[in-house]
């Protein structure tokens, strides 16, 4: 990665490793919805043409779309792909610029603490009452919701971290690495990562 | 207070906090003001329900088929198609532009995917038969954004959930505007051309040789969007159930075409769960935040204020379009309607317009969104796909375009059945 992310040593920075983790994280989560099309597929042919009706994959679908979302805000934090209404940021003078990121920041934190505690609140009641889904297989709840809560957790965690690593940057006066961190290159950057690697066959010479 | 929270609302979004932040953050000042009781509380639950909400599923599912789909080889094939098809007619390829965005929307539910896949292969095309780049860059920019009106459309899956309106529905209402508006696209460039015939190209002749021979090519994304939309049309699947089969059957698609390996499929899985994070996390808080503005009885004060300013539905409906026009210049798409949707749609729909037409207006002025600056995510993909200098081109490029969509929501607002008619009768 880039040089400055590693000033000394070989010890990756703590921000680093924890977006390796996330990559991780998105990955399982996005592994578990592949495997979930294949099961929810496989539940309509059975249906469909032997007319055994399963009825097991929707509500694991249900799941994973929690797990793809609380395990993916982390990865998709530091990415800088949380939308933010950028085009007068992208204005300001860099400086500025730098310190509205960290204010953007503060209230993701924010939100990210509220989501955390109640999410915790909603994983103990469940685990307290012993609540199970109301579907024929009757999972206990605090299962999807433990992982639920623990890709939440991270989520504040990971937001945490970035800000202390960003404060920093701005102390020593790294504006510019500060935006690289945690800002917004605005809507042409967002949109173009995207879709990088489509562009990236694009700019490669034809055969 | 109303007016407080909503102008703290606008400055919050305006200093670029999160607007998922500033969604939550609304809901707890509005719970705060307006309500004894602590309903920030909630949170935990209300965030569980949105997260697991059987019908959202179905997001996460379309943006892989799409991610999976765009580097299946798929689009480059209906290009070569419609190319071959499309390009004698004045104005060229930038009818093929339009062709193919259309064709490869109805299997792909994005908009960006469309623009980049499409621009792709489109621009090496523009150098080589010396097209003026504005009229062209803005065919494929306007081109892209059918993706979200032809089913499947990730946009009216969350309309859908956002208003308790059917989805089937919805793509039933959402097919016949969505290859009008390709046709009033494609309208748009052959007046252009025969305006201003320095906007065209060298144009090929006709051959139905070659072009019949490009008939196996359309074959795949046809079969797709009979597995993908006819079984929610006809009832033989759920959405998820069909977004599943797209997801399967995208893959097979693609390791058909020898696309196929682990490389692709990470690439595809990061894209999925990034803009599914992205997607959730504003999900999340604003099913929190219409908790609140519900509990409250916020929703019968905002009614009252616009009954009370004595319009009519039409001039309600063209001060709606107005604001989405604006708000679109400056605010990501899925964020602005989610954010909207569940406060203006009971609005609409009180005044006696129909949720589903609603919806395909609703989508029209997000594509508008997206080829308008200075936040027009198309706009920019296009521009990138061209490795142009000047941006100045394609925003030009697109303006015709948004106007025939502006056309568009104007014939949609006099003759409702161009949306209606279908879920009327098959719905």
């Amino acid at each position: 990665m880039e040089a400055w992310h590693q000033p000394q040593g070989k010890v990756k920075p703590l921000h680093r490793r924890l977006e390796t983790m996330s990559r991780w994280m998105a990955w399982v989560a996005g592994g578990a919805l592949v495997l979930t099309a294949c099961l929810v597929t496989g539940e309509v042919l059975l249906r469909k043409l032997f007319s055994i009706s399963l009825n097991v994959a929707t509500e694991y679908s249900a799941y994973v779309l929690g797990l793809c979302a609380a395990w993916g805000f982390a990865f998709a934090l530091f990415a800088n792909a949380h939308v933010r209404v950028d085009a007068a940021v992208q204005l300001l003078p860099r400086k500025l610029a730098a310190f509205a990121d960290v204010a953007a920041l503060l209230s993701l934190i924010a939100f990210a603490a509220m989501l955390s505690f109640y999410g915790f609140n909603t994983l103990s009641e469940s685990w307290r009452m012993a609540a199970r889904a109301p579907t024929p297989i009757g999972t206990p709840l605090w299962i999807p919701q433990g992982l639920w809560v623990l890709g939440l957790v991270f989520f504040l965690l990971c937001s945490a971290v970035l800000l202390l690593r960003a404060v920093r940057l701005l102390l020593q006066g790294r504006f510019e690495e500060s935006r690289k961190l945690i800002g917004t290159g605005g809507v042409a950057e967002e949109g173009i990562a995207e879709v990088a690697d489509i562009l990236h066959a694009a700019k490669a010479p034809h055969p | 207070m109303t007016a407080t929270a909503f102008a703290l609302l606008a400055i919050f979004l305006a200093v670029g906090l999160p607007v998922a932040a500033v969604l939550a953050m609304l809901g707890v000042s509005l719970a705060h003001t307006f309500s004894g009781l602590p309903l920030w509380r909630a949170v935990g639950e209300t965030s569980w329900r949105a997260s697991t909400d059987t019908v959202i599923v179905c997001v996460p599912m379309f943006i892989l088929m799409g991610e999976v789909l765009l580097r299946s080889g798929v689009a480059e094939n209906l290009y070569t198609a419609m190319v071959r098809w499309l390009s004698w007619i004045p104005g060229g390829i930038m009818h093929a532009n339009i062709g193919a965005a259309t064709l490869f929307a109805a299997t792909s539910g994005s908009s960006a995917a469309t623009a980049a896949t499409i621009g792709t292969v489109a621009v090496p095309q523009m150098r080589r038969y010396r097209y003026d780049p504005r009229l062209f860059l803005g065919s494929v920019a306007a081109g892209g954004t059918l993706g979200i009106l032809i089913p499947p459309s990730i946009n009216l899956v969350v309309y859908g959930v956002l208003t308790e309106t059917s989805i089937p529905k919805l793509y039933l209402a959402g097919f016949f505007p969505g290859f009008l508006l390709a046709a009033l696209f494609s309208l748009t460039i052959l007046i252009a051309c025969l305006v201003w015939p320095k906007l065209d190209g060298q144009r090929d002749r006709f051959h139905l040789g070659a072009a019949l021979a490009t008939v196996p090519f359309l074959l795949p994304p046809f079969g797709l969007f009979l597995v993908v939309v006819g079984s929610i049309y006809l009832g033989l699947a759920t959405p998820t159930e069909a977004a599943s089969l797209g997801v399967v059957a995208s893959l097979l698609l693609a390791a058909w075409h020898r696309r196929l390996n682990l490389g692709m499929l990470r690439i595809a899985i990061e894209g999925t769960v990034r803009t599914t994070a992205m997607i959730m996390l504003i999900f999340v808080a604003a099913f929190f935040l219409n908790f609140v503005i519900a509990s409250t009885g916020l929703t019968k004060t905002l009614n009252d204020f616009i009954v009370h300013l004595g319009w009519s539905p039409l001039e309600t409906m063209c001060a709606v379009v107005v604001f989405y026009l604006v708000l679109g210049c400056f605010m990501e798409t899925m964020a602005m309607m989610i954010t909207t949707i569940p406060v203006i749609a009971p609005l609409v729909v009180s005044m006696g317009y129909d949720p589903v037409w609603f919806g395909i207006i609703v989508i029209l002025l997000v594509e508008a969104a997206m080829i308008t600056p200075p936040v027009g995510i198309n706009l920019y993909i296009v521009h990138a796909v061209s490795g142009r200098g000047n941006l100045n081109e394609v925003i030009i490029g697109a303006a015709p375009f948004v106007i025939a969509l502006v056309a568009m929501i104007a014939l949609l607002i006099g003759f409702p059945n161009l949306a209606l008619w279908l879920p009327k009768n098959f719905g």
